[in-house]
């Protein structure tokens, strides 16, 4: 019996990350937003194409969370001539 | 590698405990000991530990801060090494503290060494505060120090988006990969200097392994570059190779780190 559960470790192990793969995951997390920049859209210019980018970032949201596009909302309101867009996922 | 443009340098990370101070000091001595002209410049101020890595803690009469102050010229505080003539230190006062000095200052101090030196190698404090200001402030060019573990990359990445700000362009910046452990990155148990890069989205200008002479010659008061022997001093002669714009592989930095089996056997009987 002993011999069948060295083979049963040994799968379960594969399921785990090594601290390195872990490491680099949580890297890359915490880093991927640090250095970017973060677009300032005026609100004339964000009136004008306002249904495109609601869609654009419906699509964006949708497929980095692996959701239909339909538990995305996207809301926008007017901060000291800027857009605020405010987007709420239902992940359930 | 346009490094070799560069004159002035300073070592800082962000994070501290990361190795900035032995970096400093091990590659002033390899500079010094290639022929070149060397200042290094504890900009750690009541914290200062660069002249006890060099084991010059004895013989420091005047610190930057008495430059500051008009006691002395800056070439009057410098200590010249014992073992290397062109190698100097300009150490720092104990008893200041950084906020006595201001990036002015240094500038002032840099500008007046700047002739008489081949390289200028600034050891700056941790943290992002004055001290790293004042430190940033005369410097041309920055060697970035991390480890391979997440506080001090994360901390890396903070000092480059600052750095950033301070003007320093992508090719004025270099990254020292410090107290790499080769055997844990080839287990999986470390991020390797792939992941770092990438991370960082910055070369790597050399990778330092992690290395027990480096306690023992901090211990003596001697840079470990200046022992006989040492597999670590390879790294220090790669990455000044590379600021002279030398094409060297990063993996020349770790040839002859990993043991082998006969080799690993063949030690046990030398300690004994």
């Amino acid at each position: 019996m002993w011999i069948i559960d060295i083979f049963k470790k040994k799968k379960k192990s594969k399921h785990f990350k090594t601290p390195k793969e872990e490491a680099a995951e949580r890297l890359e997390t915490m880093l991927s937003r640090r250095r970017e920049i973060v677009k300032m859209i005026p609100l004339e210019e964000f009136e004008a194409n306002k249904e495109e980018i609601k869609y654009a970032v419906i699509e964006t949201i949708s497929k980095k969370f692996n959701i239909p596009p339909e538990r995305v909302k996207v809301d926008y309101h007017e901060q000291n001539g800027y857009v605020v867009i405010v987007t709420n996922v239902n992940f359930k | 590698m346009p490094a070799q443009k560069y004159k002035v340098f300073v070592v800082t990370s962000g994070k501290g405990g990361v190795g900035k101070t032995t970096f400093t000091a091990n590659l002033g001595c390899t500079l010094a000991k290639m022929g070149e002209r060397v200042c290094l410049i504890d900009a750690d101020i009541g914290l200062k530990n660069l002249d006890v890595v060099l084991g010059l803690e004895n013989r420091i009469i005047y610190t930057s801060f008495d430059v500051v102050n008009g006691t002395v010229s800056a070439k009057e505080a410098l200590v010249k090494h014992k073992q290397l003539k062109n190698l100097y230190l300009l150490a720092a006062s104990q008893v200041a503290t950084k906020e006595m000095m201001s990036p002015e200052d240094m500038k002032r101090i840099v500008q007046e060494l700047y002739d008489d030196f081949d390289y200028i190698l600034i050891d700056s404090p941790a943290g992002i505060e004055r001290g790293f200001r004042n430190s940033v402030a005369p410097a041309e060019a920055a060697f970035i120090v991390t480890t391979p573990e997440l506080p001090a990359i994360s901390d890396a990445d903070r000092v480059i988006g600052l750095l950033e700000n301070y003007g320093f362009t992508d090719e004025k910046m270099f990254i020292v990969l410090n107290k790499f452990k080769p055997h844990m990155a080839k287990r999986g148990d470390m991020l390797d200097k792939m992941d770092v890069e990438k991370a960082l989205a910055m070369r790597i200008i050399g990778v330092i392994p992690d290395s027990e002479e480096v306690i023992v010659a901090t211990n003596k008061g001697i840079p470990v570059v200046l022992e006989d022997g040492v597999v670590i001093g390879r790294s220090f002669e790669n990455i000044v190779r590379r600021i002279k714009g030398e094409e060297v592989p990063i993996d020349e930095d770790l040839k002859g780190i990993s043991k082998g089996f006969l080799s690993s056997l063949l030690s046990i009987f030398k300690k004994r």
